[in-house]
């Protein structure tokens, strides 16, 4: 039931733990980016960081680059439902 | 693979056929799905109850044989049971479980203990209906949407009635990637997506709904909870909200759930049309990528549940585009059905006069769905009995009758007995005509301007609304007989072969019933047996 | 150091579909919360300026590093260090732990402060500031049941395999390979929504 010639995966320690590092940049980023003056761009700043941020957790931690298509597929799909729900409630809300 | 088998296969599991135990604990699919059988057959029992209820009151306008709070405690009830204890979970958890591991070669579904654990949740939230029907003497009144304010407000058993909801919700869940995973990782080796039967792709993409759309409704109503129990004032205009936003999340994912309830279905008619012809089914491609269309497709139309509440225009415009859009994959099987029939060697027994029923009450009620789906018209028919009809013909004369061919069809391969055809036959015309008597008349009353959920109307709405109500004597009646005609086979029925309907399909290559672990040897997909 | 395959490939799949379902959860209060905060975005932020950036950053670097703990746990596991990844688990319990007391702090605050749905004081503010801490405690609420029971299910997994461990070395992985890697995922989903969280309630001042 495990895969042959699979192998063990993941990052190493030290990977596991520069991932880490490079989270706990990227929050420090965040937290300065939402100081600045910069209008709207403050929140799409702050989703984009947060988005990088969890890519890096789902692929690395959670191996999702270690595993076949299919899964990222599937991430796809949902997250893609996720975006259409958002989208199509805003076309009523923006347009009241 | 005997032709006649004298064992009882899964049925005589250890702890044997009649041990509540053996079952209740089973993580056998087939006896799960059996266990989900009766759980929703005998819900579906009760909702009949309360409409039947309900037409008798409306007989007559004014009292008849409740009060007003009755009625609404009986539409409410009537809904909740009807869609989340029986139409969502019927097929794709009865019929799902016990046919998609042996439609694809499989000994059982990926998890087991997961697909038990999914009935002990269902049957927990059933509990929990229960109580919010019976606990105080309060069942809820606000129809089974729990629109707000009104849902916040009033002082019935909504909290109940909506945590039930929520797990039923989970139930459904794990039903989903249950079924998904097994797809994916326990087809047959040999059998590619593109040979598998229409039921399991049907199974397949509704798992997929059940899957995303099932946590909307869930943290929908946990809000609902939260509104009523810590005061959050998230839908209170008063505090900023809006109750329109409940609605969008409301129908965000019951548009979809009335996929999850249509798509098992049309997978039941692609498996019985075929079977009855004589032929393969025509067109299995676009049957495929049909099916896949309209589970992608239900997401994309809930607003036209919301035409007249407040919507900006754009929204309905939109979305009533994109409701035309998905009646069109529809309309392919539908045209794909009908061209399998096409001089095909037509056998007319019980299990294709119920899908014949299908296409013929499906259609009318996905035409009137454009009806409904056009922004104009809808002012005229929104909250009317047309609706009512509209949802019941694709709903129950839809799904419904797609059950009931399915179970007429799968029977021998479940029991190993045979029902007797006649009285089934009888059943069938009983249950079209009373359903047909039942609920044709609603689309005229619609029209005309009698609202639904109403407990009372004007007079000159009574001679329809009494010819309704003996419609739904006739199809009672035929219910009735449908039931007794399959209990007495499973009883007294004549032993079943392998394969009685020489039907294509793996599971038909093992005994009726078959053993627990499926078949004796996994069967090779690609060699094909002749049919007829 | 023995090396250990991977949880079968369905395990893995259904846990990701489960996954899947809590983004969809999750992403209902999110439709929520963006329909507000595009209708009050005054009052979103001002109502921010209440909560304590202080409190949010901790705990961001809290569920971080209990992250790094559980994927460290989950790799000490395959590589066959039981002993390792039990300290890792313990470790991202605890880390949770800390993190729902944070949480307990700062809700105290806003409560002793009148600042719950239904108090005169949050009554009289604008309507956005209302809806914007009835979201905060819908979804920190939510969200801190969910870090409380993967606590639960990663303190009661370290202590049963720790006894499985010294009972059995051998059976320990064919036992508790599932529930380790498949809460790692959860755990980490976890840390995902708390990811977008908190610049959506804290970052917006």
């Amino acid at each position: 039931m495990s895969e042959p010639g699979r192998a063990p995966a993941g990052a190493s320690e030290r990977g596991l733990v520069a991932l880490w590092a490079a989270l706990l940049a990227l929050t420090a980023l965040t937290i300065y980016v939402s100081r600045l003056n910069i209008g709207h761009w403050r929140a799409v700043c702050a989703l984009a960081i947060a988005a990088t941020k969890s890519a890096l957790v789902v692929a690395v931690f959670m191996r999702l680059k270690d595993e076949d298509r299919a899964f990222t597929a599937m991430l796809g799909v949902a997250l893609f439902t996720m975006a259409t729900i958002l989208g199509l409630t805003f076309v009523d809300v923006a347009f009241r | 693979m005997s032709a006649e088998s004298a064992t009882r296969g899964y049925l005589d599991a250890p702890g044997g056929a009649r041990g509540l135990r053996s079952w209740i604990f089973s993580t056998d699919h087939k006896r799960i799905g059996v266990l989900y059988l009766w759980s929703t057959m005998f819900f579906f029992g009760a909702g009949t109850i309360f409409g039947f209820l309900m037409r008798l009151e409306l007989i007559a306008p004014g009292r008849t044989i409740m009060k007003a709070q009755t009625y609404n405690a009986m539409f409410t009830l009537h809904g909740v049971i009807m869609i989340f204890l029986v139409v969502i979970p019927a097929i794709p958890a009865s019929l799902g479980n016990f046919f998609l591991p042996l439609q694809l070669g499989a000994r059982d579904v990926a998890f087991p203990r997961v697909n038990r654990l999914s009935w002990w949740i269902y049957a927990t939230g059933a509990l929990l209906a229960f109580f919010a029907m019976f606990a105080g003497g309060h069942p809820p009144d606000t129809g089974w949407t729990f629109y707000v304010p009104y849902s916040v407000r009033t002082d019935t058993n909504v909290t109940l009635a909506v945590l039930a909801a929520l797990v039923l919700g989970f139930s459904s869940i794990l039903t989903g990637l249950n079924f998904i995973t097994t797809v994916h990782v326990l087809r047959s080796p040999k059998m590619k997506w593109m040979k598998m039967p229409l039921f399991s792709w049907s199974i397949y993409a509704t798992a997929w709904v059940q899957v995303l759309a099932t946590p909307i409704i869930a943290v929908t109503l946990l809000l609902i909870v939260l509104e009523r129990v810590a005061n959050l004032g998230l839908f209170d205009p008063v505090r900023g909200g809006d109750p329109l936003l409940y609605q969008h999340l409301f129908w965000i994912y019951s548009h979809p759930a009335v996929y999850i309830m249509i798509i098992p279905a049309m997978g039941i008619i692609s498996e019985v049309i075929p079977a009855f012809s004589g032929k393969k089914v025509y067109g299995y491609n676009a049957i495929v990528v049909s099916t896949l269309a309209i589970a992608f497709a239900g997401y994309l139309v809930w607003g036209h549940h919301m035409f007249t509440s407040g919507m900006s225009d754009t929204a309905r415009w939109v979305f009533s585009f994109l409701t035309f859009i998905v009646a069109v994959p529809s309309g392919v099987k539908v045209f794909n059905w009908v061209a399998t029939l096409y001089k095909g060697a037509i056998d007319i027994s019980a299990p294709l006069l119920y899908a014949l029923g299908f296409i013929f009450l499906f259609s009318i009620g996905g035409l009137t769905g454009l009806v409904n789906g056009a922004l104009a018209t809808n002012i005229q028919v929104h909250d009317t009995y047309f609706v009512v009809a509209h949802f019941h013909y694709v709903m129950f004369g839809g799904t419904g009758f797609a059950i009931f061919a399915g179970l007429l069809y799968w029977f021998p391969k479940m029991t190993g007995k045979m029902y007797r055809p006649f009285p089934a036959i009888i059943a069938f015309i009983l249950m079209f005509a009373g359903f047909n008597i039942l609920y044709f008349p609603m689309f005229i009353l619609g029209w005309m301007g009698m609202p639904r959920r109403y407990y009372d109307y004007p007079k000159g709405f009574t001679s329809l609304q009494e010819l309704s109500t003996v419609g739904s004597w006739f199809l009672v009646a035929g219910i009735i007989l449908l039931a007794v005609t399959l209990i007495r086979g499973l009883r007294h029925g004549t032993p079943a072969s392998a394969n009685p309907w020489n039907a294509r399909g793996l599971e038909w290559r093992t005994s009726s019933p078959p053993p627990t672990e499926n078949f004796d040897e996994l069967p090779d997909p690609t060699i094909e047996e002749p049919v007829r | 150091m023995t090396e250990t395959p991977r949880i079968p490939r369905a395990s893995r799949m259904g846990m990701w579909l489960f996954l899947f379902t809590e983004i969809l959860l999750f992403g209902g209060l999110f439709l929520v919360y963006a329909v507000y905060r595009r209708a009050n975005p005054e009052a979103f932020h001002i109502a921010s300026g209440e909560l304590s950036l202080r409190f949010g950053a901790i705990n961001t670097v809290i569920l971080l590093t209990s992250s790094l703990t559980m994927a460290l746990a989950v790799s000490a596991f395959e590589r066959g260090l039981v002993g390792r990844c039990l300290r890792f688990l313990a470790g991202t319990a605890g880390l949770g732990l800390i993190f729902l007391g944070n949480k307990a702090v700062e809700w105290s605050a806003k409560f002793a402060h009148g600042l719950y749905p239904g108090n005169p004081i949050l009554e009289a503010r604008p309507a956005g500031e209302k809806l914007f801490f009835s979201l905060y405690f819908a979804m920190t609420g939510l969200h801190g049941v969910h870090v409380l029971v993967g606590v639960v299910v990663l303190a009661v997994t370290a202590v049963l395999a720790g006894r499985s461990a010294r009972a059995d070395a051998a059976r320990v992985h064919e036992k508790y390979g599932g529930v380790v890697e498949n809460s790692g995922l959860y755990w980490h989903l976890v840390d995902t929504i708390w990811i977008f969280l908190f610049p959506l309630f804290y970052l917006i001042s």
